[in-house]
């Protein structure tokens, strides 16, 4: 569904992404983690526009989209939240979702299609509440319903689990795997393993701006680079080097 | 009775220059060149009745389209700066405009006048108001139904989800374009409608004043038609028309304190600006207006 051939991204002298090749199927849930700074932004604003990538290519059903603006990449179906929440504080609950909404026809069924997605989110009572007044929770599911308005068939998600407690961490991978059964992928990045651990089919892990490995949950934890990238090197290994 | 009337006048006039800004300014986009546009309006409008025998529905159609078309040029070199840079862009453009209009020479003698735009002696005789007998108190109606269409009008896009996206853009342009935002598109937007209304301003003005000259049209107008919009608040457009209203009353109200006038006035424009950062009529007084208004519906419709 989407795939990315041979992506790298130079800030100045820093290579923030080095020939990544990845793909995710249509369907699954498709994590990417690594270390801070390791790119993983960085390839999802290349992806969807906000960045322009120095080499490479990007496709997305068959279509390629490398370089596109933002706005049409959005509405060929790639929806996306961000690390650091951007919301517009001074517009209504509702009139954050409704701002993204497409494809929903008439103001009536329009109505309907914000409140839907307020409720899935747990917003319904907060509508008419200025987003900036939202406690983080809050703020964080607003992101996820104002992404899911665009009515993306890829939903990206930034960490959507940081800053969470667990039991909101759970609820997350509930809803998660709720909107991968209703048809939508989603491609993550994310720190918190549980949710890694928890949701994703597959796995692939950044490390310096490279792609390390790529995998099942289970293969990731037990790869040996991994482990040197997160850990650092094991001391026999250390001792022979 | 006639000095309420040219107050009034002015206001609505001033307002709809106001409007212009507030148009652009919920884009995100500070512009001090609104007042060009007011001018080519004016000075287009004018030709038309004056020189070329409009009437006057068809020349302020005229000006209200010629800058609205100006609006939309401009808005694409504007999309490269941001802020104050903008601000001091749109600043250039204003005064390219003036310039423009103090170095035109178009004129004609009709019934033994000079009539027609004359360099720095400025546009004379615009005097088509007054040929038709159209009183003061008459003229101010078509202002203020003007005024009314345009507020209307910039309700329902308020109310709208392009009215959204403008909103959107102004606080987080990336944050707009991921919800599906044509961030482009809507600032151009917002440049020509800011155009258009600035023109019909404008062009109400001249058939009001019957002259225009450059100096009308400089900087002092341009900061008159800033402070309306950012005094009066960007949460809904009726803020615009208040900021207008309170700030012409008051330099009319304050001419009692002579010389102090604008000493006050600048002080009354520091304390709400402190008091209030974003206007009298801001975001937080639009919802709470809106709230209220559906509980007193609500409290209506129950039995």
């Amino acid at each position: 569904m989407l795939t990315v051939q041979g992506l790298s991204r130079r800030f100045g002298g820093l290579m923030a992404l080095r020939r990544v090749d990845l793909e995710v199927k249509r369907g699954e849930i498709f994590a990417l983690i690594g270390p801070n700074g390791s790119g993983k932004t960085t390839l999802f604003n290349v992806v969807t526009g906000v960045l322009r990538p120095t080499e490479g290519r990007v496709w997305f059903n068959g279509q390629e989209i490398t370089g596109a603006p933002t706005h049409r990449v959005v509405r060929l179906g790639i929806g996306r939240t961000f690390q650091t929440i951007r919301l517009f504080t001074r517009l209504t609950v509702f009139d954050n979702v409704r701002v993204a909404l497409r494809g929903a026809g008439s103001p009536r069924a329009a109505r309907a299609r914000v409140e839907e997605l307020l409720a899935f989110t747990r917003l319904d009572d907060r509508a008419h509440e200025l987003a900036g007044n939202l406690n983080f929770g809050e703020q964080r599911r607003l992101e996820l319903a104002r992404a899911l308005a665009t009515d993306p068939a890829l939903l990206l998600l930034d960490e959507p689990a940081a800053g969470m407690t667990y039991g909101e961490v759970q609820e997350l991978i509930h809803d998660l795997r709720q909107l991968r059964d209703r048809g939508r992928t989603i491609f993550l990045i994310e720190h918190v393993m549980d949710l890694v651990m928890g949701v994703a089919d597959r796995v692939a892990v950044l490390n310096f701006g490279e792609k390390l490995a790529e995998g099942t949950p289970a293969e990731i934890q037990r790869h040996p680079r991994v482990l040197e990238a997160y850990l650092g090197e094991r001391p026999s290994d250390a001792r022979s080097a | 009775m006639e000095y309420v009337v040219a107050v009034l006048s002015i206001i609505g006039i001033h307002a709809l220059l106001g409007l212009s800004v507030y148009l652009v300014a919920i884009t995100g986009q500070l512009s001090f060149g609104q007042q060009g546009f007011y001018a080519i309006g004016a000075y287009l409008a004018g030709m038309a009745t004056a020189l070329w025998n409009w009437s006057l529905g068809p020349a302020l159609a005229l000006g209200t389209v010629a800058a609205g078309v100006v609006g939309f040029l401009v808005g694409f070199p504007a999309l490269r700066v941001r802020g104050l840079y903008l601000g001091i862009a749109t600043l250039g453009f204003g005064e390219i405009v003036r310039l423009g209009f103090l170095n035109l020479k178009y004129t004609k003698t009709i019934g033994g006048r000079l009539v027609g735009p004359n360099g720095a002696e400025g546009f004379r005789h615009v005097t088509y108001v007054y040929e038709r007998g159209i009183t003061q108190g008459q003229y101010l109606l078509v202002i203020l139904l003007a005024l009314a269409l345009v507020i209307v009008l910039i309700s329902l896009l308020e109310r709208s989800r392009l009215g959204v996206q403008f909103r959107a853009v102004e606080e987080d342009e990336i944050a707009a374009a991921v919800a599906g935002v044509h961030v482009t598109a809507v600032k151009v937007l917002a440049f020509t409608l800011g155009g258009m209304v600035a023109g019909l301003g404008g062009a109400l003005f001249v058939h009001y004043s019957t002259y225009i000259d450059h100096e009308m049209v400089a900087l002092p107008l341009a900061v008159s038609a800033v402070t309306y919009a950012m005094l009066g608040g960007l949460g809904s457009c009726w803020g615009t028309v208040l900021g207008a209203a309170v700030l012409i009353s008051l330099t009319e109200g304050l001419r009692v304190a002579k010389e102090f006038r604008l000493i006050v006035y600048g002080a009354l424009i520091i304390l709400v600006m402190t008091l209030r950062p974003r206007g009298l009529v801001d975001e937080r007084v639009v919802l709470w207006l809106g709230g209220w208004m559906r509980r007193r519906r609500w409290r209506l419709d129950a039995p």
